[in-house]
């Protein structure tokens, strides 16, 4: 499904499509579309893309192609997934302990459409951490 | 007060039996204690009458004429004043229990404040030469000026902000950029202990002190038309509003050029605030409602739907301590644990 959502090439379009979205959340999946974690979220991103698209845009970034942000953003996961909103990164507090990004695939479409509604809802409201409505401590040890 | 310390200390003698010849005397001043401890009771006001008050200043100067409007006179206004008695009683100084002399040099007003007169100490020539109708001329010109600069459309300035700001600034971030980076550039110039350099930081430093100064005004001025999350703005934001309010402003002249278009809303034209803003975006859901179960049971009962306001107030009242299992009205909504949602944020 990643040829049906749109593939950032290079630092600058990452950057500037985190920079000139203003009223949406930027959700972007770094990883490889060969990857079969990055598969099946892709395929979920999708599915939700075109019910999101009036509080969220979803891009997909090649780490291989675009290492820029490897570092930065700490991508050394198959599939990692981060929100942005009017260029600042949103925390999401999962239950796994890390708050930075999803770094597995979800399976439910529904949670994720939740995941981007709370970050929307919350990164509107000035928040910097919001709270997913699912606590994914249980499933996913780390 | 005076006397009234005095007549207490004489009504001690009295009662020894010392000084039974000035009986009349100590009557007298008996009343006058009863009169002062009724005064420290706080019934001033009463004797007082609610005399004169608010409008005193002005009319300090006329002081007799003021004293016949409302009819004040010390003899009737203190219960148990009294006339000239003795000047000295055992080589003490007595003065009599009255106001004549406070009245002569000053006045009270309801509330038993005194107030002394200072007209007659205080004159300046300067204040005596001011024209006064000259003066009262002046400051209608300068609302004229203050009224031009309110005008000023919104756009201009928010066009100015921006141009103080860096990309992903904050107004804030900006405000702290022009006044505290001051301080580091400065310590880095004293580690290369060049006096040149040192120079150049000062200009610099004057240069965003001037800008700290137009930008601390400039977001005032937003802030002064009711947009109190100003500061908050981003670089990015005020750009976007920027272009909203260029495209709404073509709208318009589109829509005055078509004849059968609809009218624009001016008041939405002059100040886009964040908050339709964010109503336009808001089409996700109008109003979030809730349903929810004590326990995560097929066959446990739902309670709902309650608005969002409602959800968080329970929650504010710690009516959910443990938790309940909650979910959106609408399709293929799971339920979640309370404890994990923050209903304020659909509110």
């Amino acid at each position: 499904m990643s040829y049906m959502l749109p593939h950032l090439q290079n630092g600058w379009q990452v950057d500037q499509a985190i920079l000139s979205e203003e009223d949406r959340v930027v959700v972007i999946r770094f990883g490889h579309d060969w990857d079969p974690t990055c598969m099946s979220m892709d395929e979920i991103l999708f599915k939700i893309a075109d019910k999101c698209k009036n509080y969220a845009v979803f891009f997909l970034v090649d780490v291989s192609q675009v290492p820029d942000f490897n570092k930065m953003y700490e991508l050394y996961d198959p599939c990692t997934v981060m929100f942005f909103y009017r260029n600042k990164h949103i925390m999401i507090d999962l239950g796994t302990g890390n708050n930075n990004k999803i770094n597995w695939s979800l399976e439910d479409p529904q949670e994720m459409v939740d995941i981007v509604e709370t970050v929307y809802r919350g990164a509107r409201k000035g928040r910097g951490l919001v709270v997913s409505p699912k606590d994914y401590s249980t499933k996913y040890r780390y | 007060m005076r006397s009234a310390n005095m007549s207490k200390r004489k009504v001690s003698f009295d009662e020894l039996g010392i000084d039974k010849s000035e009986e009349p005397i100590w009557k007298k001043t008996k009343a006058g204690v009863a009169a002062v401890d009724e005064e420290n009771k706080g019934e001033r006001l009463r004797t007082f009458k609610q005399n004169h008050t608010l409008d005193s200043d002005e009319e300090e100067d006329d002081d007799e004429t003021t004293e016949e409007q409302y009819g004040v006179n010390e003899d009737d206004v203190v219960e148990g004043a009294e006339d000239q008695t003795i000047q000295v009683d055992e080589g003490v100084k007595l003065t009599p229990f009255n106001l004549r002399e406070e009245m002569s040099e000053g006045r009270f007003d309801a509330d038993g404040n005194y107030f002394v007169k200072k007209e007659d100490q205080v004159r300046d020539n300067w204040l005596d030469n001011i024209d006064w109708v000259k003066v009262k001329e002046r400051p209608e010109s300068d609302e004229g000026e203050g009224g031009e600069e309110e005008v000023r459309p919104e756009k201009e300035v928010l066009a100015e902000i921006a141009g103080l700001m860096k990309p992903g600034e904050t107004i804030t971030k900006a405000l702290q950029r022009l006044g505290g980076g001051k301080k580091n550039q400065k310590r880095q110039h004293r580690k290369s202990s060049q006096e040149k350099v040192e120079e150049e930081s000062k200009e610099e430093a004057g240069q965003s002190k001037e800008d700290l100064l137009k930008l601390t005004g400039l977001a005032d001025d937003i802030l002064c038309r009711g947009n109190y999350e100003v500061y908050g703005y981003t670089y990015e934001r005020i750009q976007h509003l920027l272009k909203k309010q260029e495209e709404k402003v073509k709208e318009q002249v589109d829509a005055a050029f078509d004849m059968f278009g609809e009218e624009v809303d001016e008041k939405k034209l002059e100040n886009p605030t964040p908050k339709d803003d964010s109503e336009e975006a808001l089409d996700l859901s109008d109003a979030v409602r809730w349903e929810f179960k004590w326990e995560n049971k097929a066959d446990v009962k739902t309670y709902g739907p309650y608005s969002s306001e409602q959800m968080q107030e329970w929650v504010s009242q710690d009516y959910f301590k443990d938790g309940v299992f909650v979910r959106k009205v609408g399709k293929d909504q799971q339920f979640h644990t309370s404890k994990r949602i923050d209903f304020d944020l659909y509110t």
